[in-house]
């Protein structure tokens, strides 16, 4: 289960100054500007459930993904996953969770895949068993077989993200967040990543917190969808109620975030 | 200590997959020799027409001068070798790789060093190996058990302190993002003491180097005390190891208030 | 021109936001400039006939070529053709380049040049002037002296930044020029006088220097700055530098369009 309650995230960024003699004065005196990247939020996911979020470029998604898996540290309000505190109890709530950004990997660059499984073993401290019976579930589901043994630059983007996905659930992890997991990945690979997903959510039970901006992923992955724009949440509930609010039942979910989108840009 | 022998294993592993990477670009291998030999050359070169044209600097003859440089370049190889990743926070941040190492249930700081091994470093020891004899020869010094009982002491020290302060002046970055600059601060420093005596610098660049960014104790004080040099008391020259001690107690609780600090910031 | 008005003013707004790089910057020549300085001090207490000049003198021309490498070493500056080149090239986007209808040679010239012309400004200078100020610096013997030299650094520029686009071109026949650039930074630290000046070095291998076109690039700006040489050969050296440069800048623009004809029949 993650609880979020009233979570606000402000960064201090430095501004540059316009001018005459701009150099100069950023120099002696440098300006900063606050930005609420999360300003506010709560919402709660129970076990198993499988959640959208969606938002903007910079809306705030990925600061959130980042206060929950324990990157960064809330500047107020509460988090809790799995009954822990992520920034507090950072160990134990790593090996309860899996994280794949789309736009990154988080295996090792230069060595096969399967190295990388290995190490990750032994950092999760997985038992041989276990590790045995994952790696061959996830090499049928995923189709890892061909690129197993060959580094990770050499793979192409959906086989990398593939291989990441399997490296986050070989410790099976209760919770799994994914950054724009399809983000650039072409349409086949695509179908097969949402297969995935689906089917490690409705088998392990696996609560999922997806991140994306493709409206397809929406569809036919998830039920219920958190809208983020600046900071603040301006829908949380079902696809289907999604719909009736915005524009009615045959409406094409693309107008509708097109909508959404244009809304909160005028109150934000 | 159970954590500690985890650690190591650890460590172990993430430098056998490391390894296993590197070994992957053995074109690179000779390639890297022969770069990191040219640039070494540069310094040699200039230590050659300095010891060409004028026979000594002050009271150090071209023999001291070559046991000063060896010295210098194996302390520093121990950085260079195995600790170079830790003067790349700031790549790392910029690349995003550091918030992978914060989602995994291992010390960052592990799995930074393990990620990496920069084996052109051995250039810089087998540089060292080289110089120290020939220039001990050349000054006609024997050293007995004592002196290499310290000259070891004197490496591992030198070795710890060069990788404290690449990893203090690294840590700078979550603090202002770009280390770049003040690292060149002190590449500017090092690339001083790293071939002459800090005696020609003047009282104010030896206190700088001695007691602030103490880079003096990877060659100038060892060198001092190993050739029995007048520059220094033996006893400033023996504090080596205490002050690589202090520093590494130092650069620990810097990381752990960098990590808090990105915790809050991230960067 | 436009590109290097432009370039000039992101350098100066981004050297507002790393203030700190930009004092540091300063602090860090101010140092070698000391070190250099005590160490012809302590040679020339040595024997001052070895030196060949005044203490002054060669004290003026050590920190001067501290001052000047600032900009000039090889990849001072993040937009030094061969850094931008490497990285088009690794990241596969030389493509676009080939697609604007500016000429990459020249495109590249006034970037660097821009930021160059910054760094002249805004970290030279100050770098002269609290040498001048503090560490003995001498000023050149005559106005005609300092003039020549400022044109002479002009040419140094142009020097440089041709071998180093070549040494860009590299990276279409290896991708990886690292390795080369290190080894290129050490020959030029020893041919280029920046270190040791020539005439103290042995013969053989100032005859050598003397056919090279590094020596064009620390050697004689200093020379001329501190008034080593006479009005005539200011002149011939200048002309000397011109002819390198103009040579240098030929040939790469030649491989260049080898390259370019190349990469449009094979598609990168």
């Amino acid at each position: 289960m993650i609880t979020v309650k009233n979570l606000r995230k402000t960064y201090k960024i430095a501004k540059p100054q316009e001018g005459r003699f701009a150099t100069l004065k950023s120099l002696v005196r440098p300006r900063y500007e606050e930005r609420r990247a999360v300003d506010g939020i709560d919402f709660t996911i129970n076990d198993g459930e499988m959640v959208g979020y969606i938002g903007q470029n910079g809306a705030g998604k990925s600061t959130t993904i980042k206060m929950l898996s324990g990157i960064l540290v809330p500047t107020a309000g509460e988090v809790s996953v799995n009954g822990l505190t992520p920034h507090k109890d950072r160990r134990e709530h790593l090996r309860g969770i899996g994280v794949v950004f789309g736009q990154k990997t988080s295996l090792w660059w230069d060595v096969p895949v399967i190295d990388s499984l290995n190490i990750l073993k032994e950092m999760y401290r997985v038992d041989d068993a276990r590790f045995r019976k994952n790696l061959e579930m996830f090499t049928d589901l995923l189709d890892l077989g061909p690129f197993l043994e060959q580094p990770v630059r050499q793979l192409s983007l959906g086989q990398r993200v593939r291989a990441d996905l399997a490296a986050a659930l070989m410790h099976d992890p209760k919770t799994l967040f994914l950054d724009e997991p399809t983000i650039g990945v072409d349409v086949i690979a695509k179908e097969r990543l949402r297969e995935f997903i689906t089917e490690i959510n409705r088998e392990r039970g696996v609560t999922v917190l997806l991140t994306t901006h493709d409206v397809v992923d929406m569809e036919k992955m998830v039920k219920r969808v958190i809208v983020i724009n600046a900071g603040q949440i301006l829908y949380d509930g079902s696809m289907l109620g999604l719909r009736e609010r915005y524009g009615g039942e045959d409406a094409d979910i693309e107008d509708i975030v097109r909508e959404i989108y244009r809304e909160g840009g005028k109150t934000a | 200590m159970r954590e500690v022998k985890a650690g190591l294993k650890m460590y172990g592993s993430l430098l056998k997959m490391t390894m296993r990477g590197i070994l992957q670009y053995r074109a690179d291998f000779w390639m890297s020799l022969v770069s990191v030999s040219l640039l070494n050359g540069a310094n040699i070169v200039q230590l050659s027409v300095i010891s060409w044209r004028f026979h000594a600097l002050g009271s150090w003859q071209v023999g001291d001068l070559l046991v000063l440089y060896g010295l210098f370049m194996i302390s520093w190889s121990i950085f260079s070798v195995f600790f170079y990743r830790l003067s790349k926070i700031e790549d790392e941040i910029v690349s995003g790789s550091f918030d992978v190492y914060l989602l995994r249930p291992v010390s960052p700081f592990l799995q930074l060093v393990g990620g990496d091994i920069k084996y052109t470093g051995l250039c810089d020891t087998l540089l060292g190996v080289v110089l120290i004899p020939t220039g001990l020869s050349m000054t006609g010094t024997h050293w007995g058990l004592w002196q290499i009982f310290w000259f070891v002491i004197f490496v591992l020290s030198g070795g710890a302190i060069a990788v404290c302060i690449k990893f203090l002046i690294s840590c700078v970055t979550f603090w202002t993002t770009k280390a770049s600059a003040l690292s060149q601060v002190f590449i500017q420093i090092y690339l001083l003491t790293q071939k002459y005596p800090v005696t020609i610098f003047g009282p104010a660049f030896r206190v700088l180097v001695t007691g602030l960014v103490p880079v003096a104790y990877l060659n100038f004080y060892p060198a001092v005390y190993l050739l029995g040099k007048p520059d220094a008391p033996p006893w400033v020259c023996m504090l080596a190891p205490v002050i690589a001690m202090v520093l590494a107690g130092i650069a620990a609780l810097v990381w752990r208030r960098g990590l808090r600090r990105y915790n809050s910031s991230g960067a | 021109m436009k590109i290097f008005a432009k370039c000039l003013h992101t350098e100066r707004r981004s050297a507002g936001l790393y203030r700190t790089d930009f004092l540091l910057k300063v602090l860090y020549s101010m140092i070698a400039m000391y070190g250099v300085r005590s160490l012809w001090t302590a040679l020339y207490a040595q024997d001052p006939a070895i030196v060949g000049r005044p203490l002054p003198s060669m004290i003026t021309y050590a920190m001067l070529a501290v001052a000047l490498d600032i900009i000039f070493y090889p990849s001072a500056l993040s937009t030094a053709p061969q850094n931008y080149i490497s990285q088009q090239v690794r990241t596969g986007r030389i493509d676009t380049d080939l697609l604007r209808p500016v000429d990459l040679q020249q495109q590249l010239l006034a970037r660097n040049g821009g930021a160059a012309a910054f760094g002249a400004l805004w970290l030279v200078m100050p770098a002269w002037l609290l040498s001048v100020l503090f560490l003995g610096m001498e000023l050149p013997p005559s106005l005609f002296h300092g003039a020549a030299f400022l044109f002479s650094g002009v040419l140094s520029f142009l020097i440089l930044f041709s071998l180093n686009f070549l040494l860009g071109m590299v990276c279409f026949v290896t991708t990886e020029i690292r390795q080369i650039t290190m080894a290129y930074s050490g020959i030029l630290t020893i041919l280029s006088g920046k270190l040791i000046p020539n005439w103290l070095y042995p013969e053989w291998m100032q005859a050598l220097i003397n056919v090279l076109p590094f020596r064009c690039i620390f050697e004689t700006p200093l020379s001329i700055y501190i008034g080593a040489v006479g009005n005539y050969e200011i002149l011939c050296s200048l002309v000397l530098q011109a002819a390198w440069a103009g040579i240098l800048l030929l040939l790469g623009k030649i491989m260049w369009l080898g390259v370019h004809r190349r990469l449009a029949v094979q598609g990168g």
